[in-house]
């Protein structure tokens, strides 16, 4: 499944022009990169401002970039009733503005790749969702690889690896090489899409000082995206590849299910910081005949999620909605895609408070009798 | 700081192994069809667990990072008429003591184990030790105050206020005047600031609902707060939705918050929830002399109507 | 707004320029809705949805009633249940609704030709079936014999009555079946009294060379599947479409996610083999 990507343009990036670069790119972009606030590492919109607070140390985000792709509250379209022609009411409908286009700086490789499997989601299938595919048009993805994996990190365990360019248009290198987190004065930035090219030679970029690779360092590099990208993961060392697709068709009714689900709080705390989760829901607000009709995220865990009006719920149970949460993600979208719908960044494992996360599941299971 | 704080891993270990016991009779002879309690999860970190059965019993652990408010569990236990078996510290019986006087879960049908606590650690600071610093905490008893779950830092109730049984010695109780200075600073802000404070602190919030989840005073069948009819919150997440999820959540529960701080433990993001459910409390006590508003009532000040509260007189 | 230009989310404004009363007691509607921009005209096939929404209130995914060979205006067919329903419902003729479809897999219509024909339905559920049954009338030589069998609570709960008696009725090769669980006290009825499943086991239809395609409420759709294979029904001969909480309607909130389908772009048309290799939750 994973292909090698062929770099496109490589540059080096000084670490002392970042601030510059991120000050120069917020003029024109949404930028949204990793801060350390009170503590906590989160992906957030930043102002030119606030660039000081980058933190690209931090190798897990409390949150995933996914906002900036998908947004948590996205209007959709406005409507107001308006006067038509023959002295009567009628509505106006228009589809939501656009958005300026966005940067998202820092990404990690799991976290850019699950950008791309979501992406198929949306774009591919009987229908294309434009509102979502624009907006993907108009973001730049600039990842940097891991150079110290976390603990619970397990990108390994999928087609992935800290150093992997899947659905990054950059992806920013240590120069000095993985293994010191603050290592080296400079990244080597490869570009892997026409966009990502454009980017690393635009306007900010050159104001930033990035330039060309020094004449030499082509073996280097060469030979340090291949150290990235050979890096172990110490949860993915210990899970292997996963494997539980098969042994999960026969599972469905396994009192497994019930013993799992029973510490479940039913938050959505797994749902929302987890950057391969997609379900949303359709709402409007409005007064006096206008409003905003907009989706946000959803959670597969909540009691209502299924519910229907008259009271039918085909998922009345904890029981029932964890289970699905591990299908969907280990067996259904693996049916149906191809692929699981998880890149191992970990946030489950480091987030779930009563540790019910996907790392568990999978290592429960391989234990179970079929 | 309560002088009795002094983590005993030892007298832990101990009350661990009557726990295994304890529990296991009252599976096997059918007293309790369920024991909920915790058990080492991955990494070491303890996550809730329900043993059914006698064998099971024996993976009841009872350990410095037992933090769980495992009374919350309950309610999903409401059909049926099987008795459930508990084991609460301090804490977790004030938890379980707010759900029996909400009148959530019928006291007949529990068992309630109760273990008198010196203090509980806070599992992801633990686990974020080297590991000779884990060891010294975890097994040798040797914490910094700032290991230590916050609520141990104002507790006056460390011996269970429910308990069947009592396994280990009781703990001299202390009083420890409730004291809110965080509340005391933002009451100091200006308008505008504390309007700038709330407003950025709640922007973080990804409406996740683990505080409400977790919460003992929370405990509706249906939260309003889900209801579509009426929409009382709206499904952005804008900081007007925001603020009202959280400021109505603190009134909602304001007089039955046993100041646990579970839902500030359980937030993903580091939102200081507890600064809005401590400066309601301090309210209560000014406004109604209750010294200890976190321990349950039969019947809460603001539960209740007096002629001559204090409020009233305020509003005249 | 040309079919190009939409958004995939954003509706076309319509107007409902009919409401007519299905059931005695009022709770179930057909609405006829027209596109305000005729080039929002969708075409549909049977067993297709569409999502219709009052805004400021919500949207709805409702079975398209009318058949695709009576064009516009559309026919959808409400059960006031919950808060859009309950809005729908009270909205006036004249009044503007948001409309956008058409969605779902449709009946398989032309692998039955030359086949007999059994429509089971029960309830509100004559709805989705009643587009197909029109359907195939209107391509009445594809088929050989053709069995309506059909139940409700009582009589004043059946739909579409100008539909049975003044058409079906007089259908060639048709026949047309009712029965209502509970007759009316003033006696009216004369029909069969008894619930669908049992009605269909009395009936007998024969299995040779027929599909039989049932709606109806859970419980009836449970126990018609369980009469049917009694009488000789492979699962590949009987159809059903599948009702579940729909929020985007193609197949990418994930709401009405069962196994590896989307129920709104995989369904809501499933034969019974396919049924059965979904997990159980619907």
């Amino acid at each position: 499944m994973a292909q090698s990507p062929v770099p496109k343009a490589t540059r080096l990036v000084k670490k002392v022009g970042l601030g510059a670069w991120l000050t120069a790119l917020a003029a024109d972009n949404d930028v949204m990169a990793p801060v350390t606030v009170d503590g906590k590492p989160l992906f957030r919109w930043i102002g030119a401002g606030e660039v000081g607070q980058l933190d690209l140390a931090a190798v897990h985000t409390v949150n995933s970039p996914k906002g900036g792709v998908m947004p948590q509250t996205e209007p959709m379209l406005t409507y107001s009733a308006v006067q038509d022609g023959s002295g009567g009411k009628t509505l106006d409908i228009k589809p939501a503005a656009e958005d300026r286009p966005a940067v998202l700086f820092g990404v990690r490789p799991c976290d850019a790749a699950a950008i791309d499997l979501v992406g198929k989601v949306y774009l591919t299938g009987e229908f294309t969702d434009e509102q979502y595919q624009a907006r993907r048009d108009r973001t730049t993805v600039v990842a940097i690889a891991c150079a110290a994996p976390a603990k619970a990190c397990f990108c390994t365990s999928f087609d992935l690896n800290p150093g992997a360019a899947r659905g990054a248009d950059v992806v920013l290198y240590g120069r000095s090489g993985p293994g010191s987190v603050a290592e080296g004065d400079a990244y080597y930035a490869i570009a892997y899409t026409e966009r990502g090219e454009a980017f690393l030679g635009g306007a900010a970029a050159k104001a930033a000082g990035v330039s060309d690779l020094p004449a030499g360092e082509r073996d280097k590099l060469e030979k340090i995206v291949a150290a990235f990208r050979g890096l172990a993961t110490p949860l993915g060392k210990k899970l292997g590849k996963i494997d539980v697709a098969d042994k999960l068709e026969g599972l469905f009714e396994s009192a497994y299910w019930e013993k799992v689900s029973s510490r479940c709080l039913s938050c959505a705390t797994c749902t929302f910081v987890c950057p391969t989760c997609y379900c949303f829901g359709v709402a409007d607000t409005g007064a006096g005949g206008q409003g905003v009709r907009f989706r946000y995220w959803d959670f597969c865990k909540s009691p209502q999620f299924m519910l229907m009006a008259g009271g039918h719920d085909p998922r009345p149970a904890k029981k029932n909605r964890t289970r699905q949460r591990f299908l969907h993600k280990l067996n259904y979208h693996h049916n149906r895609c191809g692929e699981y719908l998880c890149v191992g960044c970990g946030r489950c494992v480091e987030s779930c408070p009563v540790g019910l996360h996907l790392p568990l599941v999978v290592s429960d299971v391989r234990g179970l009798q079929p | 700081m309560p002088k009795s704080l002094a983590l005993d891993p030892k007298k832990m270990k101990e009350a661990e192994a009557a726990l295994r016991t304890q529990a296991a009779k009252l599976l096997s002879e059918g007293t309790v069809t369920v024991f909920l309690g915790h058990e080492e999860g991955w990494d070491g970190l303890p996550v809730p667990f329900f043993a059914t059965t006698p064998g099971e019993a024996k993976r009841l652990v009872w350990n410095p990072l037992v933090a769980f408010n495992l009374a919350k569990y309950l309610l999903d236990r409401l059909t049926g008429e099987e008795k459930v078996g508990i084991v609460v510290n301090g804490c977790g019986s004030l938890a379980l003591d707010r759900l029996l006087k909400d009148r959530r879960f019928p006291r007949e049908r529990l068992f309630v184990v109760g273990i008198p606590c010196t203090g509980l650690l806070d599992p992801d600071k633990v686990l974020a030790l080297p590991d000779e610093a884990r060891q010294t905490a975890l097994e040798g008893g040797k914490a910094e105050p700032g290991l230590f779950l916050k609520r141990c830092g104002w507790c006056d109730a460390p011996n269970p206020v429910v308990a069947d049984v009592v396994l280990g010695e009781k703990v001299p109780e202390e009083a420890v005047p409730q004291q809110y200075p965080r509340v005391e600073e933002i009451e100091k802000m200006s308008p505008a600031e504390r309007a700038a404070h709330f407003k950025t602190l709640y922007e973080k919030c990804i409406r996740c609902f683990a505080c409400r989840n977790v919460c003992p005073a929370c405990s509706c069948r249906e939260c309003s707060l889900d209801q579509w009819e009426p929409l009382w919150l709206g499904k952005a997440t804008v900081p007007s939705e925001q603020l009202m999820y959280h400021f109505i959540r603190a009134f909602d529960v304001a007089g039955r918050c046993i100041r646990c701080g579970e839902c500030e433990r359980v937030c993903s993001v580091g939102v200081p929830l507890m600064e809005l459910n401590d400066k309601l409390m301090k309210d209560i006590t000014e406004l109604f002399g209750v010294q200890r508003p976190h321990v349950p009532a039969d019947v809460e000040p603001l539960g209740q109507w007096t002629e001559g509260d204090a409020d009233l007189e305020a509003a005249h | 707004m040309s079919e190009s230009a939409r958004k995939l989310l954003v509706p076309e404004v319509a107007t409902i320029l009919e409401i007519r009363d299905e059931t005695a007691n009022g709770d179930t509607k057909t609405f006829k809705v027209q596109v305000d921009n005729p080039e929002g005209a969708f075409k549909h096939l049977p067993g297709q949805c569409a999502m219709i929404s009052l805004f400021g209130v919500g949207e709805v995914m409702i079975s398209i009633t009318s058949s695709p060979t009576r064009g516009w205006p559309l026919e959808l067919c409400i059960k006031r249940a919950g808060r859009v329903t309950g809005a729908l419902h009270d909205a006036q003729i004249g009044d503007k609704v948001g409309l956008r479809g058409p969605y779902g897999n449709v009946f398989p219509v032309e692998d039955w030709k030359g086949k007999n024909l059994v429509f089971i339905a029960g309830g509100f559920a004559l709805a989705p079936v009643r587009c197909l049954i029109d359907y195939c009338l209107a391509h009445r030589d594809w088929f050989k014999h053709i069995d309506i069998i059909y139940g409700a609570r009582s009589p004043g709960d059946l739909c579409f009555k100008s539909d049975i008696f003044d058409r079906w009725t007089k259908e060639r090769d048709t026949t047309v079946s009712l029965t209502v669980d509970r007759a009316d006290e003033a006696g009216t009825w004369k029909g069969a009294v008894g619930f669908v499943p049992a009605f269909v086991e009395q009936l007998k239809p024969s299995p040779k060379d027929t599909i039989a395609i049932t709606c109806g409420p859970p419980i009836m759709i449970k126990f018609v599947l369980q009469v049917l294979p009694k009488l000789g029904f492979t699962d590949e001969q009987t159809f059903t479409t599948l009702e579940l909480k729909m929020q985007c309607g193609v197949g990418k909130c994930g709401r009405c996610n069962i196994g590896d389908k989307y129920v709104c772009v995989d369904g809501p048309v499933f034969n019974l083999s396919q049924i059965k290799e979904l997990p159980s939750e619907f």
